[in-house]
């Protein structure tokens, strides 16, 4: 019985150590497509999640405004597609980390604080960031917002002239209503007033390649989930 | 026949083996098993297993360059970067070239560690040290000031936050000792400086003083608005202090330097002031953040301090 | 007991010789032929280094160091000398390597004047201070590699104009083999206690049958690559086997209650000895003293004590493991050459078979002396050998083993 049990486990690690390997083999893109690859990841991700991602992405994985970090079960991406190899890459090498190749062109500067915008000109941008994302909006005060906008501060200059982000840079879009750091008006001119430089760490050297994997293919497999796709939300 | 004494000590020896393990048919098997388990414990003591190269490229990777793995994500980001296409959209001979200068990149650097290069290349050493402070000061990105903070360091730091002042001055001497002042002494020349001084603040005119007294322009400064730290420069140190703390329209005192008594006449004085905090807020947020990260960046060579040994030569002190 | 304990005493003060006895000197040197270009690659270790200290170099420093390797490295070609060539960037003509801890490592350039003809190879470092100083070499050329020595009568190797270098005949590694054994003091004390073990001419032939096996399964593991020896551990566990070997002696000569002592007593001083050094964290010593005191207990128990039956089976043990440990010397040795497990293969083979053959020597010699000078009445008595043995083989092998394991 108990060498039975030896063989029976040592087949299981074997098993898993081939579906690791092919999970590393293929492409990152790839790796979506295969409904093993995926129920496998998924598996694996999920208590690596719980253990490295929750305390700052939530463990409903719904992000948190407070510490900026984002919505995972959106499609909407800072960074990146949302593909599994743009996921991975910021996985492997993090946002602002201090390594090489972390993901670090630009981050918001603190217009308010750096006393480059007034008070009254941010509630102004305030106000056509609201317009932008079809909310409730004082129409004088978005029109001096959108001025500004194309003005001095010259926010397309990263947010891009039609407001819809650069994922290159990491500039969000302004348009879909989806904010790391809070979208309510208080969040909002927080935002431009103290700029925001969120960090996330590189995982590169604490978690393993294949565990790396893993996560990408879970974030990306419920990002995309269908059921999200077809309601347009996110599955809970 | 064994002799007596020889069968005796095979005796004891067999009572001896009996009475530790209670089985006689024991007596060879636990010998035995004492030496298989000295060999074992001696195999652990004396090898270690050899660490074997890798003879493929392990799942993740791209290449091995002499056991070292060139990631494929790295690989996918550079061959995008240098295309400017996505991945799949790549050729085969672009994707080659690229993995060929990623190939190269890898050998370079680990010659580079071979020959030690962190310890004779000055610029390695420099990107080095910088790479570590980065890596330092990045966690301290996302922890913005608060105002109260900024206004602190501001209130701590004013004098850094000073605007610079200006000046219209002329500055005429009288020189001592000339062709034309052949037997004046300093003290005949202050006395007419001081003269001139009196003419001056009476409403006399420049031309006046210079035709009456024979005071010259010195020609340090061109009588033009200058900037504080220019006319420092121009006036001389002893000069200048004198000028910065002259109004619009004073007149100095006589000075006595090296090339003779001097009278400043000021046009016009705008003295530096200190920027107020929404004005020099710009400036006072990054020399906040400058001081954060030198703050961080000593605090990690503390840390380093107190793990190093560090000998110092004899006579040497730092 | 009072000669007991002088010759103790004697036995200690050679241990305490014989274990700073000289090490192996050896250095490494890769040789890179390509076109008119040859590049070579020097490795020292720091032991070596040292041993020039205040002769040719007058402080050991990295610079003068690599300067003392320029002055005795060359190549010439067709009869004229190839010069460095001087790196730039501050690097000089002799290019310091990170080559490991404990190795010391230069690169130097050379490039001929024209298409060499014919390439000679010099290297002289270390020879005039060491006359027993090897340099293992190789030598690439068109991407095959050849595995040389350069050695005190060799100092000068020709590169031939057509067709590869030669690879490197078993003589100079038998010859190796031969100063190893027969220039290392704990090994012949082994054989020393072998061959006072030994009653009659089979169990001579036994003893050396069992030394050769214990070589040819250490070459066997060797080729396969998959573990590599610690070396300095080897040396304590020779020492181990003196000790051990010493124990089976006293126990043949002795009577009832004093064989008791040896058979529980040693063991139990290894395995104290054991105890203490867990207690100490120092693992590896702790396991390869457990280990000394479970072969010895054992061996001994099972040993016979009738001088007449002659060697046991499981009394040639020891030798056998003293062959196989042995035979993992020269693979450590060559470790810093980085060479593939079977290449090593007829180095090793060449090398092993001269440590046999010096062992052989080792326990004939002195065994035929001994023969004739019975013959004609001279020999000292047997029982005088033996307490000899005894004490000083095992104050000895225990001294060997406590200094290398502290060390």
């Amino acid at each position: 019985m108990l060498v039975g049990a030896a063989i029976a486990a040592e087949t299981v690690r074997l098993q898993r150590v081939q579906i690791e390997s092919r999970l590393l083999a293929e492409l990152p893109d790839d790796t979506a497509a295969d409904p093993v690859l995926v129920r496998f990841a998924v598996s694996q991700a999920r208590p690596l999640f719980a253990q490295h991602c929750a305390p700052c992405h939530g463990a409903n994985m719904r992000g948190n405004p407070a510490l900026g970090a984002p919505d995972l079960t959106d499609s909407v991406w800072l960074y990146g597609d949302g593909s599994v190899y743009e996921i991975e890459r910021t996985i492997l090498y993090g946002v602002r980390s201090g390594r090489s190749k972390t993901r670090n062109v630009t981050d918001m500067p603190a217009f308010g604080q750096r006393g480059l915008l007034t008070d009254g000109q941010i509630r102004a941008l305030v106000q056509y960031l609201l317009k932008l994302d079809g909310r409730p909006h004082q129409a004088e005060a978005a029109d001096e917002g959108r001025a500004l906008y194309y003005g001095a501060p010259n926010c397309g200059d990263c947010h891009g002239s039609d407001a819809r982000g650069d994922s290159d840079y990491g500039a969000p879009d302004l348009t879909v209503n989806v904010w790391n750091s809070g979208g309510d008006p208080q969040s909002l001119y927080d935002s431009i007033y103290f700029g925001r430089h969120r960090i996330m760490p590189a995982w590169r050297g604490t978690l393993s390649l294949e565990q790396i994997r893993a996560l990408a293919l879970y974030v990306h497999t419920v990002s995309h989930s269908p059921a999200r796709l077809a309601a347009g939300a996110p599955e809970e | 026949m064994p002799p007596p004494i020889i069968a005796t000590e095979r005796r004891l020896t067999s009572e001896l083996i009996r009475t530790l393990t209670r089985r006689p048919q024991r007596s060879w098997a636990l010998p035995a098993c004492s030496v298989a388990l000295g060999l074992i414990a001696a195999a652990c003591g004396l090898f270690r297993p050899a660490v074997r190269p890798v003879s493929a490229v392990p799942p993740g990777y791209v290449a091995l360059v002499n056991q070292k793995g060139i990631l494929m994500s790295d690989f996918i980001a550079q061959t995008q970067t240098e295309t400017s296409t996505s991945f799949a959209d790549t050729t085969p001979a672009e994707r080659d070239r690229v993995l060929h200068e990623m190939i190269d990149e890898e050998l370079l650097v680990q010659r580079g560690l071979v020959l030690d290069l962190p310890e004779t290349t000055t610029e390695v050493r420099d990107t080095m040290a910088s790479a570590v402070n980065a890596q330092v000061e990045a966690p301290l990105l996302a922890i913005a000031p608060t105002d109260a903070q900024l206004h602190a360091f501001y209130d701590a730091h004013r004098a850094k936050y000073t605007t610079g002042g200006t000046m219209t001055v002329h500055d005429l001497v009288l020189h001592v000792g000339g062709y034309e002042n052949a037997d004046q002494s300093v003290a005949q020349a202050e006395t007419d400086a001081a003269d001139a001084v009196y003419q001056l603040r009476s409403g006399a005119s420049i031309d006046y003083v210079m035709e009456h007294f024979g005071f010259v322009d010195s020609g340090r400064v061109d009588n033009t608005e200058e900037l504080d730290f220019a006319a420092q420069l121009h006036l001389g140190a002893k000069l200048y202090a004198v000028a910065s703390e002259l109004s619009d329209g004073e007149i100095s005192d006589p000075i006595v330097d090296s090339d003779g008594v001097h009278v400043l006449v000021m046009d016009q004085r705008r003295p530096p002031r200190i920027a107020d905090f929404p004005t020099a807020r710009n400036q006072v947020y990054s020399d906040y953040r400058d001081a954060e990260n030198r703050r961080a960046r000593e605090e990690n060579l503390r840390i380093l301090r107190s793990e190093a040994t560090i000998l110092l030569a004899p006579g040497e002190s730092e | 007991m009072r000669r007991a304990t002088l010759i103790a005493g004697c036995g200690l003060v050679l241990a305490w010789h014989a274990a700073h006895a000289d090490t192996a000197s050896v250095s490494y040197s890769t040789w890179i032929v390509s076109g008119q270009n040859v590049t070579l690659r020097y490795v020292l270790p720091i032991a070596e280094a040292q041993r020039l200290t205040g002769v040719e170099v007058p402080v050991l420093t990295v610079s003068k160091l690599g300067d003392y390797v320029l002055r005795h490295e060359a190549v010439q070609a067709g009869g004229q000398d190839c010069p460095a060539i001087d790196q730039g960037y501050d690097l000089g003509k002799v290019d310091p390597l990170e080559v490991g801890p404990g190795l010391y490592g230069f690169e130097i350039f050379f490039r001929c004047p024209e298409t060499p003809d014919a390439l000679t190879l010099s290297n002289g470092a270390l020879f005039a201070q060491v006359p027993t100083h090897v340099d293992f070499a190789r030598i690439e050329q068109g991407g095959r590699f050849v595995e040389r020595l350069f050695t005190v009568s060799r100092q000068r190797l020709r590169v031939p104009e057509i067709g590869p270098l030669p690879a490197e005949g078993l003589g100079p590694y038998l010859r190796l083999g031969l100063a190893h054994t027969l220039g290392s003091p704990e090994r012949v004390c082994l054989l020393l206690a072998v061959l006072l073990l030994v009653r009659r001419g089979r169990d001579l032939a036994s003893t050396l049958a069992a030394l050769a096996a214990g070589y040819g399964v250490s070459l066997l593991a060797q080729a396969t690559g998959l573990i590599l020896a610690r070396v300095t551990a080897i040396d304590a566990f020779v020492g181990l086997l003196i000790a051990l070997l010493a124990a089976l002696l006293a126990r043949r000569a002795t009577q009832a209650p004093v064989r008791a002592v040896v058979t529980v007593g040693w063991p139990a001083l290894l395995l104290l000895l054991a105890l203490l050094a867990a207690l100490w964290h120092a693992r590896q010593p702790a396991l390869l003293l457990l280990a000394g005191a479970l072969l010895s207990v054992g061996l001994l128990a099972a040993s016979s004590e009738v001088d007449a039956r002659g060697w046991a089976v499981h009394e040639l043990l020891p030798v056998g493991l003293f062959g196989f440990l042995d035979g993992f010397v020269l693979p450590a040795m060559l470790a810093p050459l980085e060479l593939a497990p079977r290449a090593q293969v007829p180095l090793v083979f060449g090398y092993d078979a001269g440590a046999w053959l010096a062992a052989a020597l080792v326990v004939t010699l002195p065994a035929a002396a001994f023969v004739l000078l019975q013959r004609r009445q001279l020999a000292p008595p047997r029982s005088l050998v033996n307490d000899l043995g005894t004490a000083c083989l095992g104050g000895i092998g225990t001294f060997w083993l406590l200094s290398r394991l502290h060390s």
